[in-house]
């Protein structure tokens, strides 16, 4: 490919800037036009000061994307023509793409349409491209895993769940918060929260698992997503500096959207970790792994550099931290205990994933979780399983269950409380910086209480053993058995 | 032991998504436009307001006074999903890369009259501002619309927009210095041609209603300015006067054009057509916009084809009209 | 000490990028996961056109390398001629 807009009297930076930000002028209604530029309390002297690496003339990103797709879309093509769903490491791993579709591929629509509106609030082409990358992603996802819903259950009917289902109140809860936000917080939030905390996990080290899975579909669909990300991650990261760098008065804005945002994403990488270490039949690395070698060790060191800035980690790095060594499992077991009513199947992890475990989560795994596993596998063996029946309370804040707080009882004290229960104190302390905004779930939480999956979806959940999905991929492969 | 596939009858559970199947059933696999469109946009308990504008909620049709009872039956004729969209225009980017490398490697621009040269970069130039109005609007669109039919491809012509936008400055440096795009933007913001055309784009963006917005930028705009600059304009009088060269590296803009008003025609008309009142609002709408971007384009008409500027422009509003007439409006 | 590191999916495009990577930077180690190589340098890493060129036989634009790159970490320095990743400003 021949680089384009090649002019001798110009460098890259000063054709970017004809190519981009030339193209504006000051209106004669700025005020009318940009209303939301200064809704927020950000001050911007000069645009132009933007640098924007990576950041391609549209011609090369047609041809970039075009080249990506073309090679996409023949993988996604052989995979659904050779039925690759028979060549799965285990019919367990389905789970992990029920999960993908029902919470994460729903806030990639929210990123575009999020992205759209910064581009016309700000004026801001870079937005415009970033919006249609999350569009692009949010298509190919639903491409790659078309063919896995013609075969597997817990996919058909993921959007109504994203809006109805308490187990996905969290990212509805993130992706609708994203939404509701200002084009500066919404920047920010996607450059310290979503791309970094959910797209360096789930898109590279998770994607990269589901290829040793067996999965080439979803696995190349998030893996050329990845691509794009990159992208963003870097543009991300200039404008945080480029709007600390503006003016003084931004500098406590964004570290305040720093400290919720960073906090939000790691209370919805909870989904991300129990894919990671629970519904990955053939294991790689372990969340605790994944999450110190994309997550706190990179974003650790670009904190570094903004200390000069004035910028300081967010203000929860350290109970994020000590976190990931419990997330997954907690979340394992809780999914166990509402496994009837969920849209996706759990079971009893086997003695080699219980060693797994222990040796990746030396001394914890084995002192607070084994345990249970191992009781939940003696329930599972004997069919006596307490199962929960009504929904849990869910977190004022991030939309996900309060530990403890289980059963109709806690769900009237929570009501008298008018949804003002907490996960952890963090989430307490978001909702008590904007109780007004924070207040409005009450109604959502309310509604996904009172909503169970329907009886017809009766297939889509429950344990693995026994389930439509284990039977099939057993027939389909002629009866073969896998570990 | 030999596998024999096709003795394994391996039966789909189902066809598509319920969101989808709603739509079109679930007796055959739906294609991927089908499942990239249909049912993606959340509808209900949204968890917050917008910050930003709390009367609405954070998808809101009554955004708009059009009124449709299922803002999906705005497809798009041409079924584009982001990635046949991409390949599509990467193929046509393949295509101006011949052209540029044709034009450069036979100096065809400066076998031009200077003449010519300097009025092409004056016509030209300064539109480079219109289209990334276009960006500007169809983002508005993408953002404010309502359902993922009618928003999704808004969000992707706000990209060709700026595609425009960018093969027009592209342009611009190949015809001269880049000093050019500054001469083009100082007569942008003060040449007096310039300024009806500069308010009107500017007013656009004041515009609430996202498909008001369409039919005054896809519509209006775009309907009018692209027959007279790159059809008569280029295609016609400066390739007729030895600026082909212009005429190839502008090739983009006139395709584009022809293939994206299917999409804006479709649009149009399915609105139009669902109530009388959406059919009111949609003509008052067209009748308002392209008559003031037919003022605002006199100037720049007779700049460009000097005696034979105005006349041609009452052709290209005619033709207009006609157009109109099709998509069941009174233009 | 820090290291700056970027990531490409493994395939016969990214190779020769991979490979002029590894050329130009001597300190750098690169570690092979499925699908993926991961390459992380002490401090800094450059990307060379021209070194890539050369591997690859035919002109290249430092813009292709995104279709396969995954992940990074430092700051990024491009021109049309280089790309570099370091932890300096």
């Amino acid at each position: 490919m021949d680089t384009t807009v090649k002019h001798p009297a110009m460098n890259r930076t000063q054709r970017m800037l004809a190519l981009t930000r030339d193209l504006a002028w000051p209106v004669r209604q700025p005020d009318e036009v940009f209303p939301a530029r200064s809704q927020e309390g950000i001050r911007i002297h000069d645009w132009s000061a933007l640098r924007q690496p990576l950041q391609p003339t549209l011609e090369q990103y047609w041809k970039l994307q075009g080249d990506k797709d073309k090679r996409l879309y023949a993988i996604t093509d052989a995979f659904a023509q050779n039925n690759g769903q028979l060549g799965l490491s285990d019919a367990r791993y389905a789970n992990a793409i029920k999960l993908l579709l029902q919470a994460f591929t729903p806030i990639e629509y929210s990123a575009h349409r999020g992205y759209a509106r910064v581009a016309r609030q700000l004026g801001l082409t870079d937005a415009a491209f970033q919006s249609a990358d999350h569009l692009r992603h949010h298509q190919v996802e639903i491409h790659a895993t078309s063919h896995f819903n013609k075969y597997f259950n817990g996919m058909h009917s993921f959007t109504e769940w994203f809006d109805n289902h308490w187990m996905l109140s969290v990212a509805k809860s993130y992706a609708d918060d994203l939404l509701s936000a200002g084009p500066f917080e919404f920047l920010v939030a996607m450059a310290v929260g979503y791309t970094p905390v959910i797209g360096n996990t789930l898109h590279v080290s998770f994607m990269s698992a589901a290829a040793d899975n067996g999965d080439m579909s979803t696995s190349s669909a998030g893996l050329t997503a990845q691509s794009d990300k990159v992208r963003h991650q870097v543009a991300g990261q200039t404008l945080v500096a480029f709007l600390v760098q503006q003016d003084p008065a931004n500098l406590p804005l964004v570290q305040a959207w720093i400290d919720k945002w960073f906090w939000r994403s790691v209370r919805l990488s909870s989904l991300v970790a129990v894919m990671q270490d629970y519904m990955l039949p053939y294991r790689s690395q372990s969340w605790q792994q994944v999450w110190a070698l994309y997550v706190s060790q990179p974003l650790a060191k670009v904190f570094e550099t903004w200390e000069p800035l004035g910028l300081s980690l967010p203000h929860h790095w350290q109970e994020a931290q000590e976190q990931q060594a419990h997330v997954s499992h907690q979340t394992w077991l809780r999914l166990c205990r509402y496994s009837a009513g969920l849209p996706l199947h759990v079971w009893a992890p086997n003695a080699a994933a219980l060693n797994w475990l222990s040796e990746k989560y030396p001394g914890t795994f084995d002192a607070l979780f084994r345990p249970h596993m191992m009781g939940l596998g003696h329930q599972v063996a004997h069919g006596h399983r307490p199962q929960e029946t009504t929904a849990p309370v869910l977190c004022g804040t991030c939309q996900l269950p309060v530990p403890g707080m289980d059963g109709a009882h806690a769900l009237a004290q929570a009501q008298s409380l008018k949804g003002r229960c907490f996960c952890s104190l963090p989430c307490q302390q978001l909702f008590n910086l904007d109780a007004d905004k924070h207040s409005a779930q009450a109604a959502s939480s309310a509604q996904r209480h009172g909503w169970s999956l329907p009886a017809k979806q009766a297939v889509d959940s429950g344990l693995f053993d026994g389930s439509q999905d284990e039977h099939n991929f057993k027939e389909w492969n002629g009866g073969a058995q896998h570990e | 032991m030999t596998v024999d596939l096709q003795a394994r009858e391996i039966q789909p559970l189902r066809n598509t998504f319920s969101h989808v199947a709603r739509y079109v059933g679930d007796d055959k696999p739906a294609t991927r436009y089908q499942e990239a469109t249909f049912g993606a946009q959340a509808t209900s308990n949204f968890h917050y307001r917008p910050t930003w504008d709390p009367e609405y909620e954070l998808f809101d049709a009554s955004r708009s006074k059009v009124v449709l009872a299922d803002w999906y039956v705005l497809k798009d004729p041409r079924q584009f999903y982001y990635g046949t969209w991409t390949m599509a225009r990467a193929r046509q980017q393949d295509a101006m890369e011949s052209s540029y490398q044709f034009v450069e490697s036979r100096d065809l621009i400066n076998k031009m009259p200077d003449v010519l040269r300097d009025k092409v970069c004056q016509v030209i130039i300064p539109i480079r501002h219109v289209a990334w109005g276009g960006n500007m609007n169809n983002c508005m669109i993408a953002a404010y619309g309502y359902g993922t039919a009618f928003t999704a491809p808004a969000s992707l012509h706000a990209m060709d927009e700026l595609g425009v936008a960018q093969y027009i400055t592209r342009l611009g440096l190949a015809l001269d210095e880049p000093s050019v795009l500054d001469a083009g933007k100082e007569a942008w913001l003060n040449a007096p041609q310039w300024q009806a055309l500069r308010h009107l784009v500017e007013d656009s963006f004041v515009v609430r209603d996202p498909f008001e917005i369409f039919v005054a930028q896809n519509l209006a705009i775009d309907g009018l300015l692209y027959p007279l600059i790159f059809g008569h304009f280029i295609d016609d009088h400066v390739a007729l006067n030895g600026g082909t060269a212009v005429s190839m590296l502008s090739a983009f803009m006139v395709e584009w054009h022809e293939e994206s008003n299917r999409w804006v025609d479709a649009v149009v008309k399915t609105a139009a057509a669902e109530s009388e009142a959406n059919k009111a609002l949609i003509n008052e709408w067209t009748q308002s916009w392209s008559k003031r971007m037919h003022d605002a384009l006199v100037p720049i008409a007779q700049m460009a084809l000097g005696d034979k500027g105005v006349s041609t422009l009452e052709d290209v509003f005619t033709q207009f009209q006609a157009r109109c007439k099709k998509l069941g409006l009174s233009a | 000490m820090s290291n700056v590191f970027i990531a490409f999916q493994v395939n016969e495009e990214s190779r020769p990028v991979v490979d002029a990577i590894m050329a130009d930077n001597p300190n750098a180690t690169a570690v092979y996961s499925p699908g993926l190589v991961k390459i992380d340098a002490p401090n800094s890493l450059v990307i060379k056109r021209e070194t890539i060129e050369e591997q690859l036989g035919q002109r290249y634009d430092l813009q292709q390398m995104q279709v396969n790159l995954v992940t990074l970490s430092g700051h990024i320095d491009e021109d049309d001629d280089q790309f570099t990743l370091s932890w300096n400003h």
